[in-house]
């Protein structure tokens, strides 16, 4: 009996540890007592739950009854402290908004989920082929093919196709516009699991030549040209001249495809508007010798990533077997759909998040820093809290909560930075971020910002508490609250200021690489003249230029119809502009020069007509340019590009020379190459041009075409009149993307100018954040050491002496931090090697100019304090200690 | 500080906080006591629990309406592990005013008909 009593008396004890420490310490041996005494007149039975339950709701009581006072504790004194109080709200307010703004870009692109049934199922199966040998695995597959996969394959339980096209869409109002029309197979919105917000989706019977001509609309096209009409299902509207039914119209989420989840070069418009089936004949789906179409599918739910690649390769390779002509080279590559959307984006914002991270790692090491220095200042309050017999961990605690509240208030202004910083990223974004416009301060991100302003606290708040409740009372009780000696407070100080320029280098440096790379960028010569070119683009419907010559005759008409315009000087075409990421790939076989195995000649292929070269400022180097006279009939003809030239042609004149499309011995005309012009940068400016061959679109007729005009005024003033003048010759036809090459140009440019903009801002914040740092620390100690100053400029030291030795102190801790930032720019360099360009990662002046800009900054941090110092009077300064 | 605060300030008491006032009212005890005090006064209808009862002797003592004492007040009765408390001449004051308040709802629930013996 009596061992379970006391079995049971240790339980209770036990059980206490859920009150707060402080409250344990008083009152806890007699609650024990008294649970000893009632044991022995109460029985277990009916005194356990009614000791149970009153601890279950006293405990969490005598907590918050703690927490609260420590609150009170905290506001009173802060309150007293207003200028330090508001000093480290504002440095965490920066830290902690930086971070919040970048998390819910972060959120929003990387980490929240597609809106699609079950989105985590659902992948692109790419068609890579190792024949080309053009390191990119991320290429369209056939009609047949895609037929088979999708009849043939166990790993997924739903598949689709779909490729995008510019539309016409006409006699919704009075001028034609162009949409963005995704073609897609019968089971494409099935795929996802949206159900339309009006009407239905497209059926598989509907994806077949007679019934294909019906449409569903996205949201916005439904908003935007329709009036968001309630009785649209049923109507009429054309596409490319032929009328389509509506037959539903999608809700806001559905926005597949988006051009910034799959690879730029497809130039898929930034959201689709309308969706319309493919309607493919018997011929047209057996076709495998037409690489156009792109496949999204659901995998099985028991099936993996990787399950489904070894399957589908090992069709695709059955596939390829049996079709030897057509699927020869082709395999299948699977990637999860969530992986392909954000993969451009992501390494972009992981740099950003690092790097936005270290400038919040400054900000708490500054806030530390400040914390330490008021602790010495109030060693006096705390040992006399100390001697009345508050415990260590109740004044550890107590500090704690003081630097949370600070904390808390820093989230808080941070959360109104975060809004207007998330706005501007909005704003300055390049395109190629996904999901960009669903950017906002949601339950997440104020949980991670809230998150975020608890662990700083305790990251700034934890080292100073430690060391102010270490303050051993009698010691601080004898020094009057006064100057102390170097103390461990000091070491910590220079370690955290250490800390800080080390980051602020790193921050620096990278900033610097990167300044530099676009420096660089902006100073590739792109191979053509941007200034006063106006381009647009021109697609016409198929339905109502059927014919080839019908085509080059509208594009005829219409170069003619723009070269008059007053203020026009050229006009060209061109079937892809510079700059846009776009390429169409050719194999090439030259005359006389017999195909290597396995290396394939590649080249970019351009339609082009009118005066484009001269439109575009592209120079003629030899030879002569494409000019009218190259016809159907005529000799085919091309023109080539320098590097073409240089690497087919090392040792002879490429004029005169034939090369053709595909094998030598292929269907395939001879083109006459006759003339040479300069590189062009096509798909970026980072990218070296590869051979680029151009032709009469005379002579492959197209029926879309951009149009280039050199103008002799300001080229935006044209605009209306080009639509005028377009509208003359076929009202129906839509004049879409008008704008000019300079703002291509800066569309090229515009991810590395945004992650540049804001790397830069943020280490421009590290170094500020330092530099306030050293400045605090210097004044600290410059204030601490009056008397010996005094002493010192008694004994004949000169004020300038005495500047030097402040400086020089505060410059040494600058430069162990600089050595060990240089050390930690070794991890940058992996991080920021794929944003170079042009610039070594142990770039010199990057590194020289951080280095330099940290030192003349912080020399200035430390002189200000220092002057002052070495302006005290010696006399006052030795009475005053 | 701002101390003397009136006794109304802290009306109406929270009833563990009254019964212990009442159960000090006429000797110091320690906390057991006033656990034992409290239930035979009330028929074991209020039994007060540890967390309780030292939670609110820890209030109450910050809102000055007892002290603690320093020796015992019987050294016979001198426990080494018990701790006395004793009520201030502010917890009288407050107790008496809660008492007044207390009859006085007591007197209207009496003329509405809502208490039909007379309590001892």
């Amino acid at each position: 009996m009596g061992d379970r009593t006391h079995l049971w008396k240790r339980i209770y004890d036990r059980l206490l540890s859920l009150y707060p420490a402080e409250f344990r310490d008083e009152y806890g041996k007699e609650m024990v007592t008294d649970f000893d005494e009632r044991m022995r007149t109460e029985s277990p039975l009916s005194l356990w739950p009614r000791i149970l339950v009153d601890l279950a709701i006293t405990a969490p009581k005598e907590h918050m009854d703690m927490l609260m006072q420590d609150l009170r504790y905290a506001y009173r004194s802060l309150r007293h402290a207003p200028v330090f109080a508001g000093v480290i709200t504002l440095t965490l307010a920066l830290g902690i908004g930086a971070n919040t703004a970048i998390f819910s870009v972060v959120h929003a692109v990387l980490l929240r989920g597609l809106p699609y049934r079950d989105s985590a199922k659902l992948a692109i199966i790419w068609s890579p082929n190792r024949l080309l040998n053009i390191g990119l695995d991320e290429l369209p597959t056939s009609a047949g093919d895609f037929y088979d996969w999708q009849t043939q394959s166990r790993s997924f339980s739903e598949m689709a196709a779909f490729r995008g096209r510019p539309f016409n869409l006409s006699g919704t109002g009075d001028t034609p516009i162009r949409v963005n029309a995704i073609t897609a197979s019968g089971d494409f919105f099935r795929l996802f699991g949206i159900s339309p917000a009006l009407g239905r989706p497209f059926t598989r019977e509907e994806d077949s030549p007679g019934k294909r001509q019906v449409a569903v609309l996205s949201n916005a096209l439904w908003r935007r040209q329709f009036g968001a009409d309630p009785n649209i299902i049923g109507k009429s509207i054309q596409l490319n001249g032929e009328t389509h039914t509506v037959i539903g119209v999608m809700p806001r989420e559905m926005r597949f495809p988006q051009g910034a989840e799959l690879p730029a070069f497809y130039g898929f418009a930034a959201q689709p508007d309308v969706w319309v089936p493919f309607g493919f004949s018997p011929e047209e789906r057996r076709n495998r010798g037409t690489h156009n179409i792109l496949v999204v599918a659901r995998l099985r739910p028991d099936e993996s990533l990787a399950q489904a690649q070894s399957e589908i390769e090992a069709l695709q390779a059955h596939i390829a077997s049996e079709h030897s002509d057509g699927s020869r080279g082709w395999g299948a590559h699977v990637v999860s759909l969530r992986e392909q959307s954000t993969g451009g984006a992501k390494h972009t914002l992981l740099v950003l998040l690092a790097a936005v991270s270290l400038v919040l790692l400054i900000a708490c090491a500054n806030v530390a820093n400040l914390l330490l220095a008021r602790a010495s200042a109030r060693r006096k309050e705390i040992a006399v809290r100390q001697a009345l017999g508050a415990s260590r961990v109740r004044l550890v605690r107590q500090l704690l909560t003081e630097s949370v509240v600070l904390s808390f208030g820093g989230g808080l202004a941070g959360l109104l930075l975060a809004a207007g910083l998330t706005r501007a990223i909005v704003l300055l974004s390049p395109p190629g971020i996904p999901r960009i416009e669903q950017i906002a301060i949601n339950g997440w991100v104020l949980a991670f910002s809230a998150c975020l302003s608890v662990v700083t606290g305790v990251l700034f708040g934890l080292v100073p508490a430690f060391h102010i409740s270490r303050v051993a009372v009698a010691d601080s009780l004898k020094q009057g609250g006064g100057r102390g000696s170097v103390s461990s407070g000091d070491t910590a100080r220079r370690l955290f200021i250490v800390g800080e320029v080390t980051l602020a280098v790193m921050l620096l440096i990278g900033a610097g690489l990167l300044v530099r790379s676009f420096i660089r960028v902006l100073g590739v010569e792109p191979g053509f003249e941007p200034g006063s070119t106006l381009v647009m683009e021109v697609g016409l419907p198929p339905a109502k230029y059927r014919d080839p010559s019908q085509q080059s005759a509208f594009f005829d008409r219409a170069l003619a119809r723009l070269r008059n315009i007053p203020g026009v000087q050229t006009v060209g075409a061109v079937s892809s502009l510079p700059l846009t990421n776009n390429e169409s790939l050719d194999t090439l076989s030259v005359e006389g020069q017999p195909q290597r195995p396995g290396q394939a000649l590649l080249c970019d292929t351009r339609l082009t007509g009118g005066a484009y070269f001269e439109a575009m400022g592209i120079p003629l180097f030899h030879g002569r340019l494409l000019t009218l006279a190259d016809q159907m009939n005529t000799l085919p003809v091309a023109v080539v590009n320098e590097t073409l030239a240089r690497q087919i042609f090392p040792d002879r004149d490429p004029i005169g020379q034939r090369m053709k499309f595909g094998d030598a011995g292929g269907k395939q005309p001879w083109m006459t190459i006759v003339g040479i012009v300069g590189d062009v940068r096509n798909t970026s400016i980072e990218q070296k041009p590869r051979p680029q061959i151009y032709m009469p679109y005379h002579q492959a007729p197209t029926a879309f075409l951009n149009i280039v005009l050199r103008t002799a005024v300001a080229p935006a003033t044209l605009t209306g009149a080009v639509r005028r003048e377009i509208a003359t010759l076929d009202p129906d036809q839509a004049v879409a993307n008008i704008r000019t090459m300079e703002q291509v140009v800066s569309a090229a440019v515009a991810t590395r100018r945004f992650i540049t903009l804001l790397l830069t801002l943020f280490a421009v914040l590290a170094l500020l954040l330092s530099t306030i740092g050293l400045y605090g620390v210097v004044s600290y100690t410059v204030a601490r050491r009056t008397g010996e100053m005094g002493l010192r400029m008694a004994l004949g030291a000169t004020r300038g002496r005495l500047l030097g030795m402040i400086v020089g102190q505060g410059l040494r801790l600058t430069l162990v931090g600089i050595a060990r930032g240089l050390g930690g720019a070794a991890v940058l360099k992996k991080l920021l090697e794929s944003l170079l360009f042009g610039v070594n990662a142990l770039d010199p002046w990057s590194f020289g100019g951080a280095i330099l800009a940290l030192l003349v900054v912080t020399a200035l941090g430390c002189f200000l304090p220092a002057r002052r110092a070495a302006n005290t009077d010696p006399l006052k300064a030795l009475r005053q200690e | 500080m701002a101390r003397d605060p009136s006794p109304e300030d802290l009306l109406p008491l929270q009833p563990a906080v009254f019964h212990i006032l009442v159960a000090l009212a006429d000797r110091d005890r320690h906390g057991y006591s006033i656990m034992q005090d409290v239930a035979t006064r009330t028929n074991n209808q209020l039994r007060m629990s540890p967390g309780t009862l030292y939670g609110s002797i820890k209030r109450m003592l910050a809102q000055g309406l007892i002290e603690e004492l320093r020796d015992a007040p019987d050294p016979a009765d001198d426990d080494e592990r018990r701790r006395y408390y004793r009520i201030t001449r502010f917890g009288r004051r407050v107790a008496s005013a809660d008492a007044a308040r207390l009859e006085s709802v007591l007197r209207q629930a009496r003329a509405a008909g809502l208490v039909t013996r007379r309590s001892e």
